[in-house]
């Protein structure tokens, strides 16, 4: 409800997206690493696919004997041979 | 540091099988319970845990319908338990550390800078004697006296610097650069003479009356500049004589012969090529240390030349240790009574030459010539270097001097 007037709102102040929005941040290392924050829970997890859901896009990572090196509630740790990262918006 | 906690700490490698996996992931995340190095291998994942989350994660093992197992015990709460009847063993764990806090409270290496003029040895013995030395307790150095004392101790030391770091006594010391004392020149009567025979090149007087000039043929001990100064009255007779220092630079061209002798035969000490490594271990400070040496035997008794080089053992930065470790490295020699050759015999007179000529320049002396000869007699051989030099060949005599040596001569002829 109200989000697009929210993301309109958010985006006129300048103010930061993954803080008021819920946006999922990700930070990677090459391909070897990938650091991703704001995440809600783990959809699925194998050595080759790792999907999370996020508030409002899911993130899939694909890639070759990846593991999860860390987690907690704020932010996920995924190494290995990352392929390709991908967001699906739900909504 | 995380991962020293969680060894620390204790943790266990688990299995997890079962129909949701993730379900289980996110409900251990949500109540903070912590999961690394998760791995999915052939139908399973394997992840680690600390002990504590590890007992409280089992309501939701079965919320989620999964199965864990312990793949591995890791950390040091499961290692003490698996060696708990190795009493000695920890009792030698303990008691190194025992050691080494004991061992803190001593000084085992004392370390110098900024020292040139004056030698590690000359301050270690000054130290000695001050009963500061490797093994004192550490709680017995006072760096404020210690300071005072080496600042009195060596006039050339501006600045000294004490200080303990570890089980190591840093000195840095600043020496003086410019002269301590400005010397006091000598103005007692005296005259110039002449050191050795020579022909005068040049003649600069500063105080007194030259009697030589630029071309002169002069002897040793022949007066070049005299300190008495006649005054006379306007006939130019002498009323009285004024005695003065003598200041000249008389420089004259003379010859130097200088000479070396050296045996024939001399000791040769090829290496075979065998060689032996060893151990050297000084365990203590100063006389009391006990010396250890492990060496290969030295089957063919036969001669070796030894090296061996030292070193303080420490733990780590400052911490060093009662310990001294050398590494020997012996060569076998074959050692045999050889004769010089004539190229031996050349090429040393003529390093004997360069080295007399470096010596004279270094004290300022002009060389024209340099020659050597080589002169063997039995079983010996006399490196002769002869050189035509252009130096000073004044020498101060005093008017005392004289006087004795003039009521000697009258003396004689009485």
């Amino acid at each position: 409800m109200f989000g697009r007037q929210k993301k309109a709102v958010v985006t006129a102040l300048n103010l930061p997206e993954d803080v008021f929005l819920g946006e999922m941040l990700l930070f990677m290392t090459g391909s070897a690493s990938a650091v991703v924050e704001n995440y809600r829970s783990i959809l699925f997890f194998s050595d080759t696919v790792l999907k999370l859901q996020g508030r409002n896009t899911r993130l899939t990572v694909t890639g070759k004997r990846l593991s999860i090196e860390y987690y907690d509630k704020e932010q996920l740790k995924v190494t290995g041979r990352i392929k390709a990262v991908e967001f699906e918006s739900i909504a | 540091m995380k991962r020293f906690l969680r060894v620390s700490g204790g943790y266990v490698r688990l299995c997890l099988t079962g129909q949701s996996p993730e379900r289980f992931f996110n409900l251990c995340a949500a109540s903070g319970l912590e999961i690394w190095d998760a791995v999915y291998e052939k139908g399973s994942y394997f992840f680690s845990m600390g002990i504590r989350d590890f007992k409280a994660c089992r309501p939701y093992v079965r919320k989620a319908g999964v199965r864990v197992r312990i793949q591995r015990k890791k950390g040091l709460p499961f290692f003490l338990y698996r060696n708990r009847k190795r009493v000695p063993w920890a009792g030698g764990f303990l008691a190194f550390f025992l050691c080494m806090y004991l061992l803190s409270f001593f000084v085992w290496d004392i370390s110098y800078q900024g020292n040139v003029r004056y030698t590690e040895d000359e301050l270690n013995h000054f130290l000695d004697s001050l009963r500061v030395r490797s093994g004192m307790l550490k709680s017995r150095v006072s760096c404020e006296a210690l300071e005072e004392a080496l600042r009195e101790e060596f006039q050339g030391i501006t600045w000294v610097s004490a200080r303990l770091s570890g089980t190591r006594l840093y000195i840095h010391v600043k020496e003086n650069d410019v002269l301590l004392e400005i010397p006091v020149r000598d103005e007692s009567p005296c005259a110039l003479t002449a050191e050795a025979d020579g022909v005068i090149t040049s003649v600069v007087v500063r105080k007194g009356l030259p009697l030589v000039k630029a071309g002169d043929t002069v002897e040793k001990g022949q007066m070049l500049v005299t300190g008495c100064i006649p005054i006379t009255d306007d006939g130019g007779t002498v009323v009285a004589e004024h005695y003065v220092h003598a200041d000249a630079d008389v420089t004259a061209v003379r010859s130097r012969t200088e000479s070396e002798t050296i045996s024939l035969w001399h000791t040769l000490e090829p290496l075979t090529g065998k060689r032996r490594k060893g151990l050297s271990v000084y365990i203590g400070a100063g006389e009391r240390s006990a010396h250890f040496v492990w060496l290969l035997p030295d089957l063919w008794n036969t001669r070796w030349k030894t090296v061996t080089n030292y070193r303080a053992v420490r733990l780590f930065g400052d911490f060093y240790l009662p310990v001294r470790l050398g590494v020997i490295d012996s060569f076998e020699v074959a050692p045999y009574e050889g004769k010089y050759t004539e190229t031996e015999l050349s090429a040393m007179a003529e390093q004997y030459k360069n080295r007399v000529a470096e010596n004279l320049m270094e004290k300022g002396v002009h060389i024209i010539e340099n020659n050597v000869k080589i002169l063997v007699n039995g079983s010996v051989c006399r490196f002769e270097v002869t050189l035509q030099t252009e130096e000073s060949i004044t020498e101060e005599t005093r008017y005392e001097d004289q006087d004795e040596q003039g009521e000697q001569q009258i003396n004689e002829h009485n």
